[in-house]
């Protein structure tokens, strides 16, 4: 059946129509990381200088990701206008992201730059986020720099111009002393490095509309993700459903859905998918006859003490009941 | 035909709408902070050119060409006021002056005006600068906050007038900057109403005050506090956040350095 008609018939959205309010949800979280609001209730900009950095480190993990060997790594290549348009909103995404975290501008700008492009290119304990493969030290980087991005904005809300700011002992506390001696301040920055109206910045609504917009984009890369993985196994899915009926229940089960990207059987056109079916279900199926030939041909006793991982495994092949096989003489299915 | 090569219409309008909040999304970054600056004067002749020259020494050569601009009810008492003040000398002490009849009759027309037109408000607040121009109350070494207050009192009563809505005026916009600033300052004087004493309720009427004319009690500040954050962020940001007036003073004493409560001396 249809991919299109179980998903309808089953109340379902469509994974293509998933895929599609992702990318919006990506689209409007940069809209809202893009805006701030001043204190007198107008909107500005937030400025290119974070976006272009952003796309620098959002750039990286998508290079690595190109010569990374596992081809579930890979980016795909875009087949459809849905899947090429899909691409682009997820390196948007990550732009946006990546930006959104970053002070706007200044030399602290290039310092959380250099330190994102130091922590994306060192190997470690890697997960995935929304496709791209990033360890979790650097998710726990883009938190602190969204910490200190908030911080510094409220500073600059406060007319505080330095990160940190701290009386010093004794000498505060003495009026002949001049102002600048009295106070030492770590991490001095300007309105201007930091995009800061001149009237000041709305801080709740500000960080209200960054963190709606980051929860957009980092929510949306991964529905985006899911449905780009959804969109590909339906790809497959009706590959293998032009095969007739019967065929296609059994490539399916031994080619498991769960499996498929894995496989390699996501980002190909049509063309590659029909050989790439036809060349893991000749693999799968001589894998198959091995095992029953192997099967047949005799499994050792078991002795009444042995270990209980031996008596698992032992049991689990008894339990086993091959089909006839045919003369072993064929030979036509015994090369890969 | 495959799977997504078939774009019906919800699909390219839906892919149109993703392009467009792209676009969007770079637009929204080229949006320009608003400019703070005066008021223009839309086309008309202002009533008072250079409106600051009122509240800056030799002011009070112009204060009379105000006369013909105050209402005709308020004419007498503003000139006979100008005039007092102008007879002023020997820097008297503030508080003494504005006991006696003519101080009374002072405060009596400076709110009068300040209940006027915008021209009035403007001759008002030209006749409280000069007065803390002519006075004395600065409290000296063993001094109160009397005098300081009293002065603080009148340019408090001008500003809860007339501060936010002078802030869309050509002619009151720049006066009223300076009226917030001679308040600061004298607030901060109040404060430290000598060497051994300070005075720790003026600090704290002037906090307040402060902060409800910025607007900083929620985070949308007021037009005057938007102006005064553009023009003396320092001072504003120490005043509302920690109490200390000491910007104010300072600002005070590089634009007005006669202003210091010794008749300039």
């Amino acid at each position: 059946m249809n991919v299109h008609v179980e998903r309808e018939e089953a109340g379902e959205r469509s994974s293509a129509d998933q895929l599609l309010v992702a990318c919006a949800m990506i689209g409007v979280g940069g809209i809202l990381l893009g805006l701030q609001r001043q204190a007198d209730g107008n909107f500005c900009g937030t400025g290119f200088a974070s976006l272009g950095m952003g796309a620098v480190i959002a750039l990286l993990p998508m290079l690595f990701a190109l010569v990374s060997g596992s081809s579930a790594a890979k980016p795909m290549l875009p087949h459809t206008r849905l899947a090429a348009l899909s691409s682009l909103v997820g390196f948007a995404g990550l732009t946006f992201v990546a930006s959104g975290v970053l002070v706007p501008g200044g030399p602290w700008m290039f310092i959380e730059a250099l330190i994102l492009l130091l922590v994306l290119s060192r190997r470690g304990r890697e997960g995935e986020i929304a496709g791209v493969r990033i360890s979790h030290g650097t998710v726990i980087w883009l938190a602190l720099f969204l910490f200190a991005r908030l911080w510094v904005t409220y500073q600059g809300v406060q007319n505080e111009w330095a990160a940190v700011s701290f009386d010093v002992p004794l000498l505060s506390s003495l009026p002949w002393v001049p102002a600048s001696m009295q106070v030492v301040s770590l991490g001095d920055f300007t309105a201007a490095e930091f995009g800061i109206p001149a009237q000041g910045l709305h801080f709740s609504h500000t960080v209200a509309l960054w963190a709606v917009g980051l929860a957009f984009c980092v929510g949306g890369l991964w529905w985006r993700h899911r449905a780009g993985v959804e969109c590909e196994n339906d790809r497959v899915h009706e590959t293998i459903h032009r095969l007739p009926p019967a065929y296609a229940s059994l490539v399916e089960l031994i080619l498991p859905e769960d499996e498929w990207r894995e496989l390699g059987l996501h980002g190909l056109n049509e063309r590659q998918r029909r050989k790439r079916l036809a060349q893991l279900t000749q693999e799968r199926v001589v894998r198959q006859v091995e095992f029953n030939r192997a099967f047949l041909a005799g499994r050792p006793a078991i002795d009444e003490g042995s270990p209980a991982f031996v008596n698992d495994i032992h049991q689990v092949i008894e339990s086993y009941s091959p089909p006839a096989l045919p003369a072993p003489s064929t030979s036509d299915v015994s090369k890969p | 035909m495959g799977l997504h090569s078939r774009m019906n219409r919800p699909s390219v309008i839906g892919m149109t709408m993703v392009v467009l909040a792209l676009l969007a999304a770079g637009w929204v970054r080229t949006i320009e902070p608003t400019i703070i600056s005066a008021p223009e004067s839309e086309g008309e002749a202002l009533p008072i050119l250079e409106p600051m020259q009122l509240l800056r020494v030799g002011g009070e050569e112009r204060l009379a060409e105000l006369d013909i601009l105050v209402d005709l009810n308020r004419r007498v008492a503003f000139a006979d006021t100008r005039l007092d003040l102008l007879d002023l000398d020997g820097c008297p002490p503030l508080g003494d002056w504005i006991r006696g009849p003519r101080g009374l009759a002072f405060e009596q027309t400076v709110a009068a005006l300040s209940r006027g037109s915008r021209t009035e408000a403007l001759a008002a607040l030209a006749l409280v600068f000069q007065l803390a121009r002519t006075t004395e109350w600065a409290p000296g070494v063993f001094g109160g906050a009397q005098a300081p207050e009293r002065l603080g009192g009148l340019l408090s009563v001008w500003l809860d007038r007339w501060g936010e809505d002078a802030m869309d005026d050509a002619q009151l916009y720049e006066p009223t900057l300076a009226a917030v600033l001679l308040y600061g300052h004298v607030m901060n004087v109040a404060f430290k109403s000598g060497m051994f004493e300070t005075s720790v309720v003026s600090r704290e009427r002037a906090q307040a005050n402060l902060t409800r004319y910025a607007g900083e009690q929620g985070e949308r500040r007021s037009a005057l506090g938007i102006a005064l954050n553009t023009r003396f962020p320092g001072a504003l940001a120490s005043a509302v956040t920690d109490g200390d007036l000491s910007g104010f003073t300072r600002e005070t004493e590089l634009i007005f350095p006669e202003l210091n409560g010794e008749c300039g001396q």
